[in-house]
């Protein structure tokens, strides 16, 4: 009996799968990128000509700009706000030990399982209803910073899924170090767990502001007059003689998101590998394990 | 155990009555240690006994439940480890990975606010004293394990703590380095004159480097001695038995002389000193060193006045510098003699009858 790990036609089945699903997700996306180029202004073969003008069109265009700053605005006020609260979250669930840390941690990750549109929806509803039972006293205008709100939940279970690994992987001898030292807590943090994991920081930050840039279910319900990057997008498809600079602007979107993630994810490797952070200790939160080594 | 007497015994760390519990589990129950100011001492027992908690209450990342600790006389059981003149070494180093040694080293200094023309001078002398001069600039993964060892004794040292504490810090270097640094740590507290409070599951470190030693074992402390009392004049089976390898023997006194207790095996004689109040039908847990039974011919024991018993060699073990002789006696089971490999004694084999015989003294009667 062939082993079906190392079976010849097992290995081909699984490359031939891998081979389809990379087609599957980078033709679509290869295709932007050719059309973006095509002189044509009916998006699809034969291509008739290059050109750059829809590049052209599409940064002149004051819509399409203006959207892209509220939604660079929206994605920094969030991310800053996502990664700090994210942050003092992910400490003590990832180096404390404490009853009631799995109820917490599934509430903490919920909004990952709520689709974005009921989310979007149920935010609407509520800031609505705080303006009717308080007569307008507290107001929630829909706008920019509504958006941001809702995207602190969003972007915040992903931070603590980032965060909460690395900071697993920083023994925790370290900090009783610093203290033995006589070091403060704060001091601990900032000297020796802050650095540490400044590369995971940095990383889940990028990761949450093109999450933040890109999303549209939750925004196209809270922003109310404020148009967004997608929001924008989406309106202007409807339009045929647009969809090409929308292209063109998609095309710029995406590899600068790419190129982002891949560089704060190349960055915290290099980080790590270069520093050993990885600690075999890691983990040891209790003096129960230590004296039972 | 009774303070001693000489100037020197001034008290450094005192764990008074110490207890901690972990849920269900007595991690310490009822320690009572005096440490003395400049000494080598070491907390010595198996996994599980207690010694790296009670090691823990005296750094302050563990507050004992019960009972106080005193660090010259001072009660510091309730402060912070920040709070306290004491400082650790941990076992597996616990170097701050994204700091050059110098950084490391001096990070206790900056912390208590020393300018850094002293830091930068006193880092220098410390690394001179533990062998790693103009290694200032060096990352702690660019080190071998006994050079990051070095540096943890250094960022330790370099605070001119009351006493260092160290969590078996040599359990991570192989065994050629550990002996190495065994003798360089105690050379390095003699010439400091620091007291090391020593954490070990390991008997030969502690006999090789303390002055003194405290066996623990399940929570509690066995015995508190110099390495000479404690293997030579063991207090329990469990301490005997930790400590050295033995021989364990249950004794039933069949009569009493001269405040000895002899019972009769076969030919020979297994003698001990008793109490006044041990009567004979008594049954008495004993034990022998295998170093102190020597071999003879059946018929001629080497110590005739002693314990005398007679078997057959049932196994013969070379080691080395030393041999193990298994020999079978009838009527008290299989004991082991350690002897050097060149002495004459070497020439028994497997089948031989043999002798095997002991002084009194060595006969260890144990709780």
């Amino acid at each position: 009996m062939n082993d079906i790990a190392t079976s010849k036609l097992a290995k081909w089945v699984l490359i031939g799968i891998f081979i389809v699903e990379i087609i599957f997700l980078y033709a679509p996306v290869s295709l932007l990128y050719i059309f973006s180029f095509n002189q044509g202004s009916v998006v699809g073969f034969p291509f008739s000509g290059f050109t750059l003008d829809w590049y052209e069109t599409a940064f002149t265009n004051r819509g399409l700009l203006l959207s892209m700053r509220t939604s660079a605005t929206i994605a920094l006020m969030s991310s800053t706000a996502s990664i700090v609260v994210g942050l003092l979250m992910a400490i003590p669930l990832a180096r404390r030990k404490f009853k009631a840390k799995t109820p917490i941690m599934a509430l903490v990750l919920s909004p990952l399982v709520v689709p974005h549109l009921v989310f979007g929806v149920a935010l609407l509803i509520t800031f609505r209803s705080v303006s009717l039972v308080t007569n307008d006293a507290i107001e929630f205008p829909l706008s920019l910073g509504a958006v941001a709100i809702g995207h602190v939940v969003v972007l915040m279970p992903l931070i603590v899924l980032i965060l909460i690994p690395r900071l697993q992987r920083i023994d925790a001898h370290l900090e009783e170090a610093a203290q033995d030292l006589g070091a403060s807590g704060w001091r601990t943090f900032r000297t020796i767990i802050l650095p540490l994991i400044a590369p995971a920081l940095a990383a889940a930050y990028v990761i949450s502001f093109i999450i933040s840039f890109n999303e549209y279910a939750v925004a196209v319900f809270v922003s109310g007059p404020t148009t967004t990057f997608p929001i924008y997008v989406l309106n202007e498809l409807q339009v045929p003689v647009r969809v090409p600079q929308i292209i063109a602007i998609s095309v710029i979107v995406v590899t600068i998101s790419l190129l982002v993630v891949v560089g704060a994810e190349l960055m915290r490797r290099v980080f790590e590998r270069r520093y050993r952070v990885l600690s075999q200790t890691a983990g040891l939160l209790g003096v129960a394990d230590a004296d039972t080594e | 155990m009774t303070a001693s007497s000489s100037p020197m015994s001034e008290v450094g760390i005192h764990l008074e009555g110490i207890t901690k519990t972990f849920g269900e589990v007595v991690a310490v129950d009822d320690v009572d240690v005096v440490i003395r100011e400049g000494e080598f001492f070491s907390l010595l027992g198996p996994s599980g006994c207690g010694k790296t908690t009670s090691l823990r209450m005296i750094a302050g990342f563990e507050v004992p439940d019960a009972g106080r600790v005193l660090l010259r006389d001072k009660d510091v059981s309730g402060d912070l480890p920040s709070r306290r003149n004491v400082n650790m070494v941990f076992q597996h180093y616990a170097l701050f990975p994204h700091m050059n040694v110098e950084d490391n080293v001096m990070f206790g200094l900056r912390v208590s606010g020393v300018r850094k023309k002293e830091r930068v001078q006193r880092v220098a002398e410390i690394l001179e004293i533990v062998r790693l001069p103009g290694f200032q600039k060096r990352k702690p993964f660019q080190l071998s394990g006994g050079q990051q060892q070095r540096v943890a004794l250094a960022r330790a040292l370099v605070n001119q703590p009351s006493a260092l504490l160290l969590d078996e810090p040599l359990g991570a270097l192989d065994v050629k380095l550990r002996r190495e640094m065994q003798l360089e740590l105690k050379a390095i507290q003699h010439e400091l004159g620091t007291t090391f409070v020593y954490v070990t599951h390991d008997q030969e470190e502690a006999l090789t480097m303390s002055d003194r030693i405290a066996v623990m074992n399940l929570g509690r402390v066995e015995q508190i001695g110099t390495p000479r009392e404690i293997y030579e004049h063991p207090h329990s089976s469990f301490v005997a038995g930790f400590i050295g390898s033995l021989n364990a023997m249950d004794l039933l006194i069949q009569q009493r002389h001269d405040g000895t207790g002899v019972m009769a095996v076969g030919e020979g004689r297994v003698i001990a000193r008793v109490d006044a109040n041990v009567t004979a039908g008594a049954t008495l847990r004993a034990a022998v060193r295998p170093e102190r039974i020597a071999l003879g011919p059946a018929s001629a024991p080497v110590h005739p006045d002693g314990s005398v018993v007679v078997g057959a060699v049932e196994e013969v073990i070379y080691l080395g510098a030393v041999s193990l002789f298994h020999v079978e006696v009838p009527g008290l089971g299989q004991i082991v003699s350690q002897r050097m490999s060149h002495e004459d004694e070497s020439a028994f084999r497997t089948g031989d009858q043999v002798s095997a015989s002991w002084e009194l003294a060595h006969t260890l009667v144990l709780e």
